[in-house]
């Protein structure tokens, strides 16, 4: 052993030890990442994976793998010309078991150009990894909102159409066009129907117990000509858990015909519904309001 | 320690990573989705490239007695293997995928039906996929041709047409759906009730569901 020891500078064994500096921070970002993976232990092994802290935790991650690539990027700055002959230039463990290698000569300085490219392509990956991974979420997300809302409005006596033939400005792209023609469920009148659909959508759901309650919005509906409804833009639930999105949120029916008060809701669509064999529309568009239809 | 007793060592290191790799290969062969395993196949090919690479660079006769360490004189050994595996793993998952085509495209179709809320309900046509939902027939067809481009497949333009007869719509698509590689066509026929500008009134039972028949189009 001690003959190996003294006998490691041979011409057999490393010539060079890695760039003093880039190496450093190599040993920095490292212990950087052993400490992170050691709270990340920690954090797991005093909390469910499901529990609040889980958001930052997903916060974390992209500084996570940057400092991955950063650590990358060090360790090839402080090895780059000796990768192509292996044992060209002392491993950190060889240098850490046999302190007489730290005497031989640095690897040659890059120039600054290449060493940039060194850093950069590692965090170039990463930052291309999280594009991809964020691509098209947007529209995966709508989608389910959509059908979300559109199930829980099921449920309370809706029907899903297509918005093709809805009058021009009433509705847009991306709206989700409901109709009913029977009566609702528990005999509720239409007002207390969409209310109780506008509640059931601004649920928040957690991994602790039941669902909690928002507090009840107080959404005005008004009659005239006929016909009852109102417009209204609303925070609804998104997919995920806590977030909250506006919605314009317009529903008219001529089910319950009452005395007039005030202007009409949405006369476009009143004058509409009135040559319909279904007697509701609920239209959810997402956005805070849609142009044509006047607000309340 | 002797350079060809390190390369050995490594080959077999990197041996073990590659077969550690080989049933996540398989597995995501053998899984029924649309799309071709490039990831893997990609990951399985350069380990075990390399690992044969090594393993050849090792023992390959050389005058001097033992192999040179530096990366020119090793790059046909690991090159050649690893284009290899990847070749001749593309042909034969390509072949698996063409052979095991019906069962891919249904399932894909069946996801991608189900994100958009339609449920499958029996055929009366054997080796037909039928899906049905309580909606409008030009929703049912809006639904399907986003499930159809969602499964990635391709849709022929203009091919969603909408015949109205009463108060029923019927239509008739024809699509592709993807198998690995492979588009393969497809016939899609729909019909439904008529809900927005109805003449005649509205059942108080439920609507009959708005259907849609998926059948293999001759090619």
């Amino acid at each position: 052993m001690t003959e190996r020891t003294a006998s490691h500078i041979q011409p057999d064994g490393p010539q060079f030890r890695p760039r003093p500096g880039p190496m450093r921070l190599t040993l920095l970002l490292q212990a950087l990442f052993l400490l992170g993976m050691l709270t990340g232990l920690a954090v797991l092994m005093v909390s469910s994976p499901l529990s609040r802290l889980s958001d930052r935790v997903i916060e974390v991650f992209p500084w996570w793998f940057l400092l991955q690539a950063l650590s990358f990027g060090a360790y090839a700055h402080a090895y780059w010309g000796a990768f192509g002959t292996l044992g060209k230039a002392a491993a950190p463990m060889q240098l850490w078991r046999h302190p007489e290698l730290r005497t031989l000569p640095a690897l040659p300085p890059l120039p600054l150009w290449r060493a940039a490219l060194l850093y950069a392509v590692p965090v170039a990956l990463v930052g291309g990894m999280f594009a991809w991974g964020s691509r098209d979420l947007g529209v995966q997300v709508a989608r389910y909102t959509t059908n979300g809302q559109w199930t829980s409005a099921a449920r309370l006596g809706f029907t899903r159409v297509s918005c093709r033939d809805f009058p021009a400005g009433s509705v847009q792209p991306d709206s989700l066009c409901l109709v009913a023609w029977q009566d609702f469920p528990q005999g509720r009148s239409f007002a207390d129907t969409v209310r109780a659909w506008v509640q059931d959508e601004r649920l928040t759901f957690t991994d602790a117990g039941q669902p909690i309650e928002a507090p009840a919005l107080n959404l005005p509906f008004r009659q005239a000509g006929g016909v009852t409804g109102g417009q209204w833009t609303v925070p609804l639930r998104r997919v995920t858990e806590d977030d909250v999105q506006p919605f314009t949120v317009t529903a008219v029916s001529r089910r319950d015909p009452v005395p007039a008060s005030g202007a009409a809701p949405a006369p476009e669509l009143a004058s509409w519904l009135r040559g319909q064999v279904f007697h509701s529309v609920l239209i959810v568009t997402p956005g805070a309001s849609s142009p044509g239809v006047t607000a309340p | 320690m002797n350079p060809r007793r390190q390369m050995l060592i490594s080959a077999a290191l990197m041996g073990a990573a590659g077969a550690l790799q080989l049933p996540g290969l398989l597995r995501d062969v053998q899984r029924p989705a649309a799309d071709f395993p490039w990831f893997s196949l990609i990951g399985a090919a350069l380990i075990l490239g390399a690992a044969i690479g090594t393993l050849l660079h090792a023992l390959w006769p050389v005058r001097g007695g033992r192999p040179v360490r530096d990366w020119r004189a090793s790059l046909p050994f690991h090159l050649l293997p690893t284009l290899a595996l990847l070749l001749g793993g593309g042909l034969l998952i390509d072949r698996w995928q063409v052979q095991n085509s019906d069962q891919l495209t249904r399932t894909a179709f069946d996801r991608a039906v189900r994100d958009v809320e339609l449920r499958p309900v029996p055929c009366p046509r054997a080796g037909a996929q039928c899906v049905g939902a309580n909606v409008d027939a030009p929703l049912l067809a809006e639904l399907l041709q986003s499930a159809v481009t969602a499964a990635g497949g391709r849709v022929e333009v203009g091919t969603f047409s909408q015949t109205r007869q009463g108060d029923r719509v019927m239509g008739e698509a024809r699509v592709t759906l993807r198998a690995g590689l492979r588009q393969v066509p497809f016939t899609l026929r729909y019909d439904g009730p008529v809900i927005v500008g109805r003449a005649e009134p509205l059942p108080d039972a439920a609507l009959p569901l708005a259907q849609a028949t998926l059948e293999r189009a001759d090619d």
